[in-house]
C-alpha cells in the first residue's frame, strides 16, 4: 500500500469536485514513527486508564469487501484460501494497471486510476454485514419500499449522481456526496474507493473520531449527559459513548431526513461498538435499527489498520475545489434542452 | 485537632499562593495526567474581529434587504499597534476584498476558514487534548484540525488550515502553523495574506475559563514586518454545551450555482 500513495495525489485536491472529489492521501517516503503501543503488555490503556483506540486508522483493506455477501456464500463469512489468494490477484492486477495507466475497466470514467486504493493484504471477509448470519441486508419494510427518496438527500454513489436519464436543474438533484455535504452514518464507515483514513483521539471525557472524507468529525461525550433535544436534527446525528469493559459503545440518535441511507432517513438510531484488537487495529461494529426501513436491526463491522504511511489525516477539501458540480449543472442542460420545452 | 504538620502545611500554600498572585488561579486549572494546562473545552471569543480584525466603527452590511442585521458592529481591534503593517500593492488588494466581499469572503462560500480566523469566527470551538494529538474542531463548516504534539514529517502539500505542530511552553500551547495555501482570509473586511503565511499561536489558559490566545503572523509578501494579534477566549459554560453542526454548503449554493439553475420555474431549490 505505501507505493499507493504519492505526492502527486496531493493535486487531487485542487481540481476536482463531487464524485470525483479527492484529497491528497499519504505520502509516500515520509514515515513517520507511530507512537509506540501503549505498555509491554499490548493492553492498550491510557495514561488514565481507558481503553486506548487513538491514532489514524484506514479501512483500506476492507474495501474489496462488498457490504452484503453474495447470495451463493449462503452463511460463509470468510473466503476459501483460494478464494483470498484470488481477491489478492485481483488487487495486484488493479494496481499494475493503475502504474501502467490502463483506464479502470469497472468504472472507467472514475477518475484516474492512482487515485484508488489497492490493499496489499485485502481482508478474506465475504461481507461487512456480520448479522444477519447470511451477510445480507434485511428486506425493506412496505413503508420503504413505497417511500420517495430526494435525490439530493442520499449520501453516495446509491443515487442522485450524474446519469443522463434525468434532467439536474440545480445543485440540490446532486446527492451530498457530489456536494462534498456529508458521508453520512453509517455511510462513512464503508470503505470507499479513497481517502478511507479515519483518526481517533481520547480525552477522559470525549473521544474525537475524524474522517478524512469531507473532513467531518465527531465529538462523542463521555460523561453520560442527557441526549441533544428531540428536535435538533443533524447529518451526522447525535452521539453519547461509554464504555463497558474495553469496548466504547456510541448511541447515535437524533437523524434528519437531510440525509437518507438506502432509503432510511431520520427514524434511524446507530449503535457503534469500538474495540482496540491489537496494536495494527481497531475494529468498529455498528448496528442499524430503522424499523421504518428495514424488518430487522443489522450490524456490520470493518477493521481499521494501522498503515505508517498514512500517518496523519490529510485535508480533504472537497467544496473549495468542487467545479464539477457547477460543469454538471451544465452539461445537463445542455443535453435535456436540445429539442426539449423547458418552460424557460 | 490541627497538627504541627498541617499547620506547616497551610502556611507553605498560604506563602504560595501569597508568592505568586496569579498561582491562586492557575493552581485551578484543569491540568492533564501529564500536569499540563487541560484546554479540553468548549471555547468562543467575543468580539468584533470576525467582522475586522483592524479597529473599525460601525458600517452597514452588503445586504440592504436585511435591514440592520448583516451591519458590522464597531471594534477595538485585536492587532498589536492598530493596523496591519500591509506593503503597498496589498493595501489595493485588501480594497478590492472589502468591495467584494458579498460575494468573494470564503465564509460566504462556505470555504474552510484557514488559521487565525477559524478561532474568531461568531461559532464555538472545541479543543480535546489527547495523547501526543491536540484536537481543534470548530462548529462552522466541520472545520478541524489535529495539533501535532510530536515530531512528524513537513506537510507535503498547501491546505485551507494548514499544518500544526504543537509545543508547551510553560502553560501556553504554542502551535506552529504552516503550508498555507493563500487562499483564506482573516476577516470579513477582506484582510488577507498570501502562501507564504506562518502562524504562531499560543493559548494560555489565564483562569479556568478563559485563554488569551495571541498569534504571529509572518507574510512577507504581504506585509513588511511580522505582527501580532490577541484577544480572550472564553469558556461556554451553557451546562451540556456541545457544538451543533454548522454544514453551510447548502446555504451557499445559490450562491456559487444560482446563476447556473435552469428548467421550469418549479424546479426545486430546497
Amino acid at each position: 500500500m505505501t507505493n499507493r500513495r504519492m505526492v502527486r495525489s496531493c493535486l487531487r485536491a485542487c481540481c476536482v469536485g463531487a464524485l470525483l472529489c479527492l484529497a491528497p492521501a499519504a505520502v509516500h517516503g515520509q514515515a513517520a514513527e507511530q507512537p509506540a503501543a501503549p505498555g509491554a503488555t499490548e493492553s492498550f490503556t491510557t495514561s488514565w486508564g481507558d481503553p486506548d483506540l487513538q491514532g489514524v486508522w484506514t479501512t483500506d483493506v476492507m474495501r474489496p469487501v462488498p457490504l452484503q455477501r453474495p447470495e451463493e456464500l449462503g452463511e460463509r463469512a470468510e473466503l476459501s484460501a483460494e478464494e483470498h489468494a484470488a481477491r489478492a490477484e485481483d488487487e495486484a492486477r488493479l494496481l499494475r494497471d493503475d502504474k501502467a495507466d490502463v483506464p479502470r475497466r469497472e468504472f472507467p470514467d472514475g477518475g484516474p486510476s492512482h487515485w484508488y486504493e489497492y490493499p496489499e493484504d485485502p481482508s478474506d471477509r465475504t461481507s461487512l454485514i456480520i448479522d444477519p448470519p447470511n451477510g445480507r441486508l434485511p428486506p425493506f419494510t412496505q413503508g420503504a419500499q413505497l417511500r420517495t427518496i430526494d435525490p439530493g438527500t442520499q449520501v453516495s454513489f446509491f443515487g442522485g449522481s450524474y446519469d443522463s436519464s434525468t434532467p439536474k436543474y440545480g445543485p440540490e438533484d446532486f446527492n451530498q456526496n457530489d456536494r462534498c455535504i456529508s458521508r453520512g452514518l453509517p455511510n462513512t464507515w464503508v470503505p470507499s474507493i479513497y481517502n478511507n483514513g479515519f483518526q481517533i483521539v481520547q480525552h477522559p471525557d470525549y473521544v474525537v473520531v475524524i474522517y478524512e472524507r469531507m473532513h467531518e468529525y465527531r465529538v462523542i461525550p463521555l460523561d453520560g449527559r442527557e441526549a441533544l433535544n428531540p428536535d435538533v436534527r443533524q447529518y451526522l446525528g447525535d452521539s453519547r459513548g461509554h464504555w463497558e469493559g474495553d469496548t466504547l459503545v456510541v448511541e447515535v440518535t437524533n437523524f434528519s431526513d437531510d440525509t437518507t441511507y438506502r432509503r432510511s432517513g431520520a427514524a434511524r438510531r446507530l449503535t457503534e461498538r469500538y474495540t482496540r484488537v491489537d496494536a495494527d487495529t481497531v475494529r468498529v461494529e455498528f448496528t442499524v435499527d430503522d424499523p421504518t426501513t428495514w424488518t430487522s436491526s443489522w450490524t456490520a463491522a470493518v477493521e481499521g489498520k494501522r498503515d505508517p504511511n498514512y500517518w496523519q489525516i490529510f485535508e480533504y477539501a472537497c467544496h473549495e475545489g468542487n467545479i464539477q458540480l457547477g460543469f454538471m449543472i451544465s452539461a445537463s442542460q445542455h443535453e435535456h434542452e436540445a429539442g426539449a420545452d423547458t418552460g424557460r | 485537632m490541627a497538627t504541627k504538620r498541617t499547620r506547616i502545611a497551610v502556611a507553605a500554600l498560604c506563602a504560595l499562593a501569597l508568592a505568586a498572585p496569579v498561582g491562586a488561579q492557575s493552581g485551578q486549572l484543569p491540568r492533564a495526567a501529564d500536569g499540563r494546562p487541560d484546554l479540553t473545552g468548549i471555547w468562543q471569543a467575543a468580539s468584533a474581529a470576525h467582522w475586522d480584525i483592524e479597529p473599525h466603527a460601525a458600517y452597514a452590511g452588503r445586504t440592504p434587504e436585511t435591514g440592520a442585521i448583516g451591519a458590522a458592529p464597531g471594534g477595538l481591534g485585536i492587532v498589536e499597534g492598530g493596523m496591519i503593517p500591509y506593503r503597498p500593492q496589498a493595501v489595493a488588494q485588501k480594497q478590492r476584498n472589502f468591495e467584494n466581499r458579498r460575494t468573494d469572503d470564503p465564509e460566504a462560500k462556505c470555504y474552510l476558514p484557514g488559521v487565525p480566523r477559524a478561532t474568531y469566527m461568531p461559532f464555538p470551538f472545541q479543543i480535546v487534548q489527547g495523547t501526543d494529538k491536540v484536537f481543534i474542531g470548530y462548529e462552522y463548516a466541520n472545520a478541524n484540525r489535529v495539533v501535532h504534539m510530536q515530531e512528524v514529517p513537513e506537510s507535503p502539500v498547501d491546505t485551507w488550515m494548514g499544518h500544526s505542530v504543537g509545543r508547551w511552553d510553560g502553560d501556553s500551547l504554542v502551535v506552529d502553523v504552516s503550508a498555507f495555501n493563500g487562499q483564506t482570509w482573516f476577516d470579513r473586511a477582506g484582510n488577507f495574506h498570501s502562501s507564504a503565511l506562518h502562524v504562531v499561536e499560543r493559548y494560555t489558559p489565564v483562569t479556568p475559563h478563559h485563554l488569551q490566545y495571541e498569534a504571529t503572523i509572518e507574510d512577507p509578501q504581504t506585509f513588511t514586518r511580522p505582527w501580532k494579534i490577541s484577544l480572550p477566549l472564553y469558556r461556554r459554560m451553557e451546562s451540556g454545551m456541545q457544538l451543533l453542526e454548522f454544514k453551510c454548503i447548502p446555504f451557499a449554493e445559490e450562491l456559487l450555482y444560482g446563476h447556473l439553475r435552469w428548467g421550469p420555474e418549479e424546479a426545486p431549490r430546497r
